[in-house]
């Protein structure tokens, strides 16, 4: 390729961060807050969604997890089906879906001094996720929530209304009704049986290094479920830590779990590591099938 | 000649390739676009070489005089210097 002078070219944003001294007063205007933006600042940014059912936010910043490069996650209901050009504006990354329409949106945006990833649902493709999930219960022919349903779903049990709070409580409580716990509690339960078998084999067949990875994918699976057992439904690992020091179930003190989850002790002993890892995670997955399934 | 220094990328820069070796580098809301020049710079920040050392491979892959390779380099990583997309160390640090 021929030469050319080498240059650097705005695609998006306004240009907040440009420099040294804007990311730090953007990082103490942060700081700063004591509350997440709200609808009107939304609306300030982006008019669009007056027009949505609900507004609601969900994350780590509602949680009181946040840190200095959270960004702020929206989540916006339509009762239609959403165009793409109604978002005009906007940076999109389009989401496939199982649901009967298949499309979901994420706009990349900014409001206030905030990156806002802002997801873009309709009413049916909730009202149809949480509908398979209802009292006649999910069975194996259940159209499994692909990762981007299953984060929505647990977003919900977790919102903060902006706008349309009505309904958004009848989703949340329906969802919360449902056997959607029981089965995200179950499906990363057998993931999690099927790694303590890997476990048992490979201790069996002298393969400690590969039995103590095993086990600590294991014990997150089974981890997972039982959080989700408790009703809590977020697919992220990254909270591990923080989610079981909210929960605290019955079956795990915080102090155990985190011991596992930096493999405290597996150096100087790999197998008996694998081991005693193995036998936490039973002891976990008995509690799971008492309280959920 | 300037200082040489080692452009090292910031942690937490998304980067991903938007054809004909441009690059895409987010920062936590802009979103930059290199040219293919640029892509072919921001390439070696990770490596280790100074800006010295990447200015001579500018040179020898463009085919253009070392004066002019140099000039431009440092130019386009004090740019990226400036965006937040990469760090200063010094020559032989970590």
């Amino acid at each position: 390729m021929e030469f050319e002078e080498p240059t650097l070219t705005r695609l998006y944003g306004k240009g907040k961060e440009a420099s040294q001294a804007q990311r730090e007063t953007m990082n103490a205007a942060r700081a700063s807050l004591t509350a997440i933006p709200g609808l009107d600042d939304l609306l300030q940014a982006y008019p669009a969604f007056k027009d949505a059912t609900c507004v609601f936010a969900s994350g780590s910043l509602t949680e009181g997890w946040a840190h200095a490069k959270s960004d702020l996650d929206l989540f916006g209901i339509f009762s239609g089906t959403v165009a793409a050009d109604s978002l005009d504006g906007l940076e999109l990354i389009k989401v496939k879906t199982t649901t009967s329409d298949p499309t979901s949106w994420i706009a990349l945006g900014e409001v206030g001094s905030y990156r806002a990833d802002i997801e873009v649902w309709s009413e049916a493709q909730v009202d149809e996720l949480i509908g398979r999930f209802t009292s006649t219960g999910a069975d194996k022919y259940t159209v499994r929530p692909n990762p981007a349903e299953r984060d929505l779903l647990y977003r919900l049990s977790k919102a903060v209304p902006l706008a349309g709070e009505s309904w958004l409580v009848l989703r949340r409580e329906a969802l919360m009704d449902s056997t959607y716990g029981a089965w995200l509690a179950e499906n990363q339960k057998a993931d999690a049986e099927g790694l303590l078998e890997d476990v048992a084999g490979l201790l069996e067949s002298g393969d400690a290094h590969s039995a103590v990875l095993a086990a600590h994918r294991g014990f997150i699976i089974a981890l997972g479920s039982l959080l989700a057992a408790y009703g809590d439904y977020c697919p992220s690992q990254k909270w591990l830590y923080r989610r079981l020091e909210t929960v605290r179930p019955d079956e795990l003190t915080t102090a155990d779990g985190w011991r596992v989850l930096i493999m405290d002790g597996c150096a100087a002993d790999p197998a008996g590591w694998a081991e005693r890892t193995a036998r936490l995670i039973q002891r976990m997955l008995t509690g799971v099938e008492l309280r959920a399934l | 000649m300037s200082e040489d220094w080692v452009p090292a990328r910031s942690v937490g820069v998304w980067t991903r390739k938007s054809g004909d070796n441009k690059i895409v580098l987010e920062g936590y809301i802009d979103v930059y676009e290199t040219n293919h020049v640029g892509g072919f710079i921001w390439s070696l920040c990770a490596t280790g070489l100074t800006t010295g050392g990447i200015a001579q491979k500018v040179a020898e892959n463009y085919e253009v005089p070392p004066g002019r390779a140099e000039a431009t380099t440092r130019r386009f990583l004090d740019e990226l210097l400036e965006r937040g997309f990469i760090s200063r160390q010094e020559p032989g640090g970590s």
